[in-house]
Formats: C-alpha cells, structure tokens, sequence
C-alpha cells in the first residue's frame, strides 16, 4: 500500500468509514478547471469556451435578480457541451449574476481528462498512476488545482404550517424570508443541499424545489446569501422544476441538510 | 490544539490563511471524495443504483440533452421536459427520469 490519506479535524484515520477522511490517495476527488463570474445585462448570452476535448461537469449558482440570496442552479438554467458553457439569455430575466466551477471530471468520456500544467507544489496520482504521466482524470490532488472542501455542515428546517408565501407575485413571494440559520463564514458560499423526506427516509437533492402542495406554483429550496442559509418559498425559478411528488402536508417538519463548500460565490 | 494535517493555498496566498476560499486542501475538511460514477439510460422505470455505504451519501447528476445529444445539464432538465428527480436512501439512489435519456450520477463518499 503506498500513497497519502488523512483523517479530517477530530476523525479517525482507523477504520474504513470514508466520512472520516479528508484526502485517500485511492479515491479520486472533483477538481475545478475555470471559476466563470457571470454578470447578465439582459441582452446577450453567455459562452465560455473551456478549452477542454470533451464534456466536463459543471456546477453553477445564480443570484436572484429580486432579492440578494443565491441559489443552486439545474433546471436547465444552462448547459455544457466539449466546446463551450452556455447561460442561455432566457436565464438574465431570473437571475443578476452567476458563478460557475467548470471541473476537469468528465461526463461524455470515463477516461478523458489533459496533463495539468506543472508549476510546483505537491501532486498525487490514484494508486497504480504514474504521477509523470497523469491526466487529471487520474490526479487525486494537485496543488496546482483547486478542489472542492465541504467546510461547515448545517441544518435548517421550519414547519410546513409556517409557510405562507402569499398567493402569487414576485414581491410577495420575494418577501417571504423563510427559516434561516448564520452560517458564519466571512464569504458567501458555495453549497449543496438536499430536503429530508420525513415519511419516506430519503433525501431529494436541491435543486429539485420541493412542491408545496397547497400552493400551486410554488417550492421550496434552500438558499445562501453572505450571512445566512436559509430555506424560501417562491414561485419556480426560471426553468426550475418541482420534485417528481409532493411530500410534505400541513406540520410536518421540512429539513434541508446544507454542506457548505470552501468555494464564494461573492 | 495546535493545527496538524496538509494544507495548501493557491498562489500568492500565505500559508496561515483561515480564508476558506484561499484553500487548495486542508485536512481538517473532507474533499469531495468520489464513490461512484454511473453513466447509463433510463429504462421504463426508476433507475436504481445500489451502494453500500449505509448512510445517504451526497450525489450530482447530469443529464444529456435528448434533443441534443452534445449538451449536458446539472440536476434538472428545463421545464418543457418531463420532470426527473433523485431520491438517495441508505443504500440506493433512484433517479427518476424519462425513456432513453442518458444520464451521469457521481455518488460520494461524503455523506448527505
């Protein structure tokens, strides 16, 4: 057995549960090629050539065009192919700005990746890979390469029976401040949340806005700004879609589990 | 307790950084580390991957456009398509989609 692994602050190294561990040189990891700003003036498009042969992942936050908080993406608010990253000019009307990590992971091909341009610092190849020869598929870490940490996890959760978004309107909606709990980063983070389904013991990933049943139109989901996270109602965003059912009714608990990331968004 | 572990920053950055944007690594937080990646085509019914990792672990898909196989989006598809979604339990994740839709799922070790 060669290679590096470390347990994160107050973990153990022992034992196989892979949550203890911030870096395992036989596990591969997400890694960022671009960090795109993206700032909309409502008449043109956004095209970002990522200068890669092949289809890389993406993951991107837009902040609303009415209030100050940011969301995660998906619904089509934008997409990517092996040339560009495109914002449609549909998606300006939602949002004012956007940031978006462009990865080396690949999504069209397994085995696809480039060399990392070598610079200096510290490099790790996955087990069996010679570091020499590397492609970024293959590279654990580099530290010429930025990566993603989860740097703080929380919780937020409000009663269904709270949520009274109003009926309709974007000011309405818009005022509605939700549940929101400090998050004490000095920066707006990037995250990932997920709704805990009480009755069914799973979670659905934000951005797939939980439905509010009695309220046709509109969702929940989960939201950042630079001092909280919260959990919103409002209409659909944009191109956004609902979950495949609804799952909450009248007192139960929604809980959103919310991992906030070492990447700002502002 | 003083500091311990790895820690790198980006460039021109001092190593004592406490700036979480100002981080390449730093052990005392997990990297997104990946279990899995599935790349497949929805069937009739759910689509279901099995893991065994015991916790619900955090996932991200992307789906190919059918309309246009070149371009891929996160999470969802725009609203003109039927609606898809993810379910993650204990020991699946379920993705709820459409026919013939090509999907990628990378499921971490990192726990949801």
């Amino acid at each position: 057995m060669q290679g590096i692994k470390a347990a994160k602050e107050y973990a153990t190294i022992k034992g196989t549960d892979k949550r203890n561990i911030a870096i395992d040189s036989r596990i591969n990891t997400l890694k960022t090629k671009d960090e795109l700003v993206l700032a909309y003036d409502d008449s043109t498009a956004i095209t970002f050539p990522h200068g890669l042969e092949y289809v890389p992942g993406y993951l991107s936050f837009y902040k609303n065009s009415f209030a100050n908080y940011w969301i995660f993406s998906g619904g089509g608010a934008d997409y990517i192919n092996n040339t560009n990253f495109i914002s449609p000019i549909d998606t300006m009307s939602f949002y004012s700005k956007g940031k978006v990590f462009v990865l080396f992971d690949p999504l069209d091909v397994p085995t696809k990746g480039i060399k990392p341009p070598k610079k200096f610092g510290l490099s790790v190849s996955q087990d069996k890979t010679d570091i020499k020869n590397a492609l970024s598929t293959n590279i654990l870490f580099d530290s010429n390469l930025e990566h993603f940490m989860i740097v703080k996890e929380m919780e937020v959760s409000c009663t269904y029976s709270d949520i009274t978004p109003g009926d309709g309107g974007y000011e309405l909606n818009y005022s509605f401040e939700g549940t929101k709990v400090a998050h004490g980063l000095d920066y707006t983070p990037a995250f990932i949340a997920s709704f805990l389904c009480q009755d069914y013991e799973y979670y659905i990933l934000n951005p797939y806005y939980v439905e509010v049943p009695t309220e046709a139109g509109k969702s929940i989901f989960v939201c950042v700004d630079s001092t909280y996270v919260w959990i919103k109602v409002n209409i659909y965003f944009g191109n956004s879609f609902v979950s495949p059912e609804s799952i909450y009714t009248d007192g139960d608990t929604i809980t959103a589990k919310v991992r906030l990331l070492n990447k700002e968004l502002e | 307790m003083s500091d311990y572990g790895i820690k790198s920053v980006k460039p021109e950055v001092n190593i004592k950084s406490k700036y979480p944007p100002d981080w390449n690594l730093n052990t005392k937080y997990p990297l997104l580390k990946i279990f899995s990646i599935t790349r497949d085509t929805f069937g009739a019914t759910d689509y279901t991957i099995t893991h065994d990792l015991g916790y619900r672990p955090l996932t991200m898909v992307w789906f190919e456009d059918p309309y246009d196989e070149d371009n891929y989006f996160f999470g969802t598809y725009p609203a003109d398509f039927p609606i898809l979604g993810q379910r993650i339990t204990n020991t699946q994740v379920i993705l709820s989609g459409v026919e013939n839709y090509n999907f990628i799922c990378y499921i971490f070790y990192d726990e949801m």
